[in-house]
């Protein structure tokens, strides 16, 4: 599929699309927590991957590399636009997600939003960006330091100052 | 699940998911443009080009060679005279044009500076009118005729300058985004009348009514919008509370000064009321109130 991609054939290319948009949103709008300048990073995401496809080692895993071209768009757009402020409205969002005892509750895109302007009020952009890849999409370190091009040490520290931040956060907010 | 662990557990296992996942993969795949080449390609080229380079500058230099033997040397006249008298005109002076230059970009601005040595006009003698100056030379005696460029205002390199501003933040950004918001929200744009008497149409208020619902977060979104500004911002205020935003900045490179005030109204509903004027003027407050007034006690007649 990637050797028709690097052909051109978009028809595959919409393949690799669909198959990876929802993990770029998912990143986008944990980062920038904005549902339509998520949809914006996707789609700026997807035709820098178009663009330079020929240049991918297909050795290498295309969804990694996907998450490495996102992540530097979020820390790019991070950098120029505003801090990130989280209002009243959203800790209660925050509140009604953490005292519902289903766990397998679902959340829309606004209580994300919500629960991560929460959550990462005071990280820089780089605790920011570890703090989502593995803690909330799982990823493990080894992926992180791929996709962010850090090493095992900086990833090590960079999550470790969030988790330290958000648990002072969670504990000034009530939580335990 | 008040424990902070089992909160970022919860959180783990979640995606969040795109509305309509086909239109944005349709609105991709229509805004893919052409394939650039590949690095290799890319560097192919390079080295084709770089093995070109020197064979043109030996070409051009050979060239140059030919043309500096076969040219004709100018030939030498023993019968004309040596000293001879050369006319030169009083140079005219005209009015510099010391209008500023349209801006490129918003952070961008380049000044211009036309330099004029002082000393130098002092020091040389004024003509009269009608009497030539007329200096010695070594040229044939011929009456020189002023290249165009002469009644210009003799401009050094130097003269512009160049000043990049990387701190520039646009107040007029703070508009783009509620006009995005507005058109995201399917709200539309009041234009009101804020001058005050004299006329003034360089006043441009707008207001704008948006549903206070909290998945929207317009007050989050506008404080958002404002704390990317740095608080030294010329004309910078910024007053919230949980019912009213209020937030002013200057822009002294295009004279201009903004204000913005948001204010939640009853009916679950918020006012905004943008507004952006020359410095100087005086924007009177009138207008804002009322239309707060019409659309506080009679909310059915107002067209939004």
């Amino acid at each position: 599929m990637i050797t028709r991609c690097q052909q051109g054939d978009k028809d595959a290319f919409r393949w690799v699309v669909q198959t990876h948009q929802r993990m770029i949103f998912s990143l986008a709008l944990k980062m920038l927590c904005d549902e339509e300048e998520a949809k914006d990073m996707v789609q700026e995401t997807f035709i820098r991957v178009w663009q330079r496809i020929k240049d991918l080692d297909q050795q290498k895993t295309i969804g990694t590399w996907i998450y490495t071209i996102a992540s530097r768009l979020c820390i790019d757009k991070l950098r120029r636009t505003n801090r990130v402020v989280s209002m009243p409205e959203d800790q209660l969002a925050l509140r009604r997600f953490a005292s519902d005892n289903d766990s397998q509750q679902t959340l829309e895109n606004g209580q994300w939003v919500s629960i991560i302007k929460t959550l990462v009020e005071g990280l820089s952009d780089k605790q920011r960006l570890v703090f989502t890849l593995i803690q909330l999409k799982g990823l493990s370190s080894a992926e992180a330091e791929q996709i962010t091009g850090f090493d095992a040490k900086q990833i090590k520290s960079n999550l470790f100052v969030a988790h330290q931040t958000i648990r002072k956060r969670l504990k000034e907010l009530g939580y335990e | 699940m008040n424990k902070i662990d089992d909160i970022l557990e919860g959180l783990k296992g979640q995606q969040p998911m795109i509305d309509d996942p086909d239109a944005l993969t349709d609105r991709i795949m229509n805004s893919l443009p052409d394939m650039k080449p590949s690095r290799q390609e890319d560097e192919g080229k390079a080295r084709i080009v770089s093995w070109h380079w020197p064979a043109i500058l030996a070409a051009a230099a050979s060239i140059a060679v030919a043309l500096m033997i076969v040219w004709p040397k100018p030939e030498y006249h023993p019968e004309e005279p040596d000293v001879v008298a050369q006319v030169v005109h009083p140079e005219t002076q005209k009015p510099m044009d010391m209008s500023p230059k349209p801006l490129d970009t918003p952070s961008k601005h380049i000044e211009r500076i036309v330099l004029k040595d002082e000393k130098a006009s002092k020091q040389v003698p004024q003509p009269k009118e009608d009497q030539p100056i007329v200096e010695e030379g070594y040229q044939r005696a011929e009456y020189l005729p002023l290249p165009e460029s002469a009644n210009e205002p003799q401009l050094h390199y130097a003269a512009i300058r160049t000043i990049e501003d990387s701190t520039y933040q646009d107040p007029a950004h703070m508009d783009e985004f509620i006009v995005k918001m507005a058109e995201y929200n399917h709200v539309k744009a009041v234009a009101l009348d804020c001058t005050s008497g004299s006329g003034d149409s360089a006043i441009i208020s707008k207001a704008y009514v948006f549903e206070d619902k909290q998945g929207m977060d317009l007050f989050g979104r506008l404080l958002q919008a404002a704390c990317w500004y740095d608080s030294k911002t010329p004309g910078y205020l910024l007053n919230f509370s949980h019912q009213q935003f209020f937030f002013t900045l200057k822009d002294l490179c295009k004279g201009q000064k903004y204000l913005w005030i948001a204010e939640r109204l009853v009916g679950e509903r918020i006012l905004l009321f943008s507004s952006h004027s020359p410095i100087e003027t005086n924007v009177s407050s009138a207008c804002y109130q009322n239309y707060r007034e019409q659309l506080t006690h009679n909310i059915s007649t107002l067209d939004f």
